[in-house]
């Protein structure tokens, strides 16, 4: 299968702590692969290493093919690898439908002299943004929510928005912080439905997850991090099987029958 | 339609001297104005206005007297070296954010500052310089009809002034709009979603720049003498007040703080050498009872047609 995403070697060092430890791997095309692992295993820093908001201490990360090690968010969003964060980060202060265009950036940039000179043209292009921009929040559920302050709404809902504002980028890699973080079951399961839905919508999703319901329902791949070191990659019931993962992470519960 | 119409009556009805305020409220707004782009949109603050608004005034006036243009041409240029200015500042200044810009661009200010002062075989020194020519009406006369009254450039920097809202109003309600706002209200998302934080922050401060230098260029003109008081911090720091006065990151909030800031020392000089304390007193009530600003203050109880056009913010 094509990979959309590739590292190899990558290390970052805090001090003397390797956060994340000569991690190689490959998220291929159309595939949910999910990374797992205890707290302070290097999750977050592999995002924030492949997302360039994190430089590198070694190791390179390659997008489709093309090396991307060092170049700043923007670029690396610019060549369709989108992320959204753990602390679920929003355009907090705007109606929420203003959020979702923002995300559009990538896909609609400004025409500097096009919007001075009020063109028709643009006019009609910024409007059918929009359109577009409500079409999303509608596929997430949540389109009675537009014209809110993005900070005024739920959890729950917020986590629907910084999905929304990440599809708006146009992603070909998905990277998702924790999407089920702070979720009760029933808002969980609606996001596991809008995880599927994205993937089936040919986009390929890179998942940090701690719920294993979710992890073992929807992952076509689990990469399983310890101590900033990749200790096992494999399909779901392979992870299950695992000594070192059931030893390191899962506990006995998940040790298959 | 009725703003159009009480603009166009004002000069015949006011007093010169109350015209002129008029006027210098019209330089505020448009300094206003142009901060709002970095501070009520961008989310940066940079301290340097006064800089900016020196350079285009000291260039028109050296451009206009020395090198035999139209002082038409010598505004366009003036306005072109503003920007040119700008542009070299914030290729240096947004290599950081936040705080650090604060104070960088406050350094670059009193840099500037001190460059006019001290160069004084270019401008003049301390003394500044005077006889700066005035605008004129092309295409009447031989070498066109001077503007030398108060009430002829009420009528130039109201043009200035709808120019700059024109500006303002187009590119809020624009994309450029959300991915300035984008920056304010989350950098490190705007980044993730593919926006380039320094190419678009040092858009608007070149846009800071070009218009600041614009309001220092026509105002040499007017006054017809500079010095180098007018790149002082007080030049950076009343537009400031009518920014938050008037409501950052609204059209209508830099317009109303502008006539604000303007008119409040005049009319309160009854007060004597209290009046600056007064103008401090109408700050503190703003802020604490009207977060918002005047202008937000309005915006928000707009309807809703009206507000898409003033106040998308």
């Amino acid at each position: 299968m094509a990979e959309v995403l590739r590292t190899s070697g990558l290390t970052r060092h805090f001090g003397a702590l390797a956060a994340v430890d000569d991690v190689s791997m490959e998220v291929c095309k159309g595939e949910i692969l999910s990374i797992i692992g205890p707290n302070g295993a290097g999750k977050t820093t592999l995002f924030n290493l492949i997302t360039g908001f994190v430089a590198p201490t070694r190791g390179e990360v390659w997008v489709k093919g093309e090396r991307v090690t060092g170049k700043r968010p923007d670029e690396i969003a610019e060549r369709g690898v989108i992320r959204t964060f753990q602390e679920t980060e929003t355009f907090a202060g705007v109606p929420v439908l203003d959020g979702i265009v923002m995300g559009f950036h990538r896909v609609s940039k400004p025409r500097i002299g096009a919007i001075l000179l009020g063109l028709e043209s643009n006019r009609r292009e910024e409007d059918a943004i929009r359109a577009r921009a409500v079409q999303l929040l509608r596929s997430v559920g949540i389109e009675d929510k537009r014209d809110m302050v993005a900070r005024d709404l739920t959890y729950g809902q917020q986590k629907l928005v910084a999905i929304a504002v990440a599809m708006a980028a146009g992603p070909e890699l998905l990277l998702l912080d924790e999407p089920t973080a702070g979720l009760n079951a029933r808002e969980s399961w609606d996001m596991v439905e809008v995880i599927q839905g994205i993937q089936e919508s040919g986009v390929t999703v890179g998942l940090v997850e701690h719920d294993m319901n979710v992890v073992m329902g929807i992952s076509d791949r689990i990469i399983v991090l310890d101590a900033g070191c990749v200790i096992a990659i494999g399909e779901p019931d392979q992870i299950q099987k695992n000594e070192q993962v059931i030893e390191a992470y899962l506990g006995k519960e998940y040790a298959s029958a | 339609m009725g703003l159009v119409i009480v603009i166009g009556i004002l000069p015949w009805l006011l007093p010169t001297y109350n015209l002129h305020i008029i006027n210098i409220a019209l330089v505020y707004i448009v300094l206003a104005l142009s901060l709002n782009f970095m501070l009520g949109y961008v989310g940066e603050l940079p301290l340097c206005q006064a800089a900016f608004f020196g350079v285009g005034a000291y260039a028109s006036a050296k451009i206009s007297m020395g090198l035999g243009v139209d002082v038409w041409g010598a505004v366009i240029l003036a306005v072109i070296v503003s920007a040119l200015v700008g542009l070299a500042v914030g290729y240096m200044a947004l290599q950081v954010t936040g705080h650090y810009f604060v104070l960088i661009t406050l350094a670059f200010a009193e840099l500037i500052h001190i460059v006019v002062l001290k160069w004084v075989t270019f401008t003049g020194g301390a003394q500044g310089i005077t006889e700066i020519p005035p605008l004129g009406i092309p295409l009447i006369g031989a070498n066109g009809l001077a503007i030398r009254s108060t009430f002829g450039y009420y009528f130039v920097l109201v043009g200035v002034a709808v120019l700059v809202v024109y500006i303002a109003i187009r590119v809020t309600k624009s994309h450029l709009g959300m991915t300035f706002k984008a920056m304010r209200e989350n950098d490190a998302l705007a980044q993730a979603v593919g926006i380039n934080r320094f190419k678009y922050k040092l858009l608007a401060f070149t846009g800071f720049a070009l218009l600041s230098g614009l309001a220092g260029s026509v105002y040499a003109h007017y006054v017809g003498v500079i010095s180098p008081t007018l790149l002082t911090f007080g030049y950076t720091l009343l537009p400031l007040v009518a920014v938050v006065l008037g409501g950052k990151g609204t059209v209508v909030g830099p317009i109303v703080g502008g006539l604000v800031v303007a008119a409040l020392p005049e009319y309160l000089r009854f007060m004597g050498q209290y009046r600056l304390v007064m103008v401090g007193v109408v700050l503190i009530v703003v802020i604490v009872f009207l977060p918002e600003g005047i202008g937000g203050y309005i915006a928000t109880r707009l309807p809703r047609s009206i507000k898409e056009v003033w106040a998308r913010g």
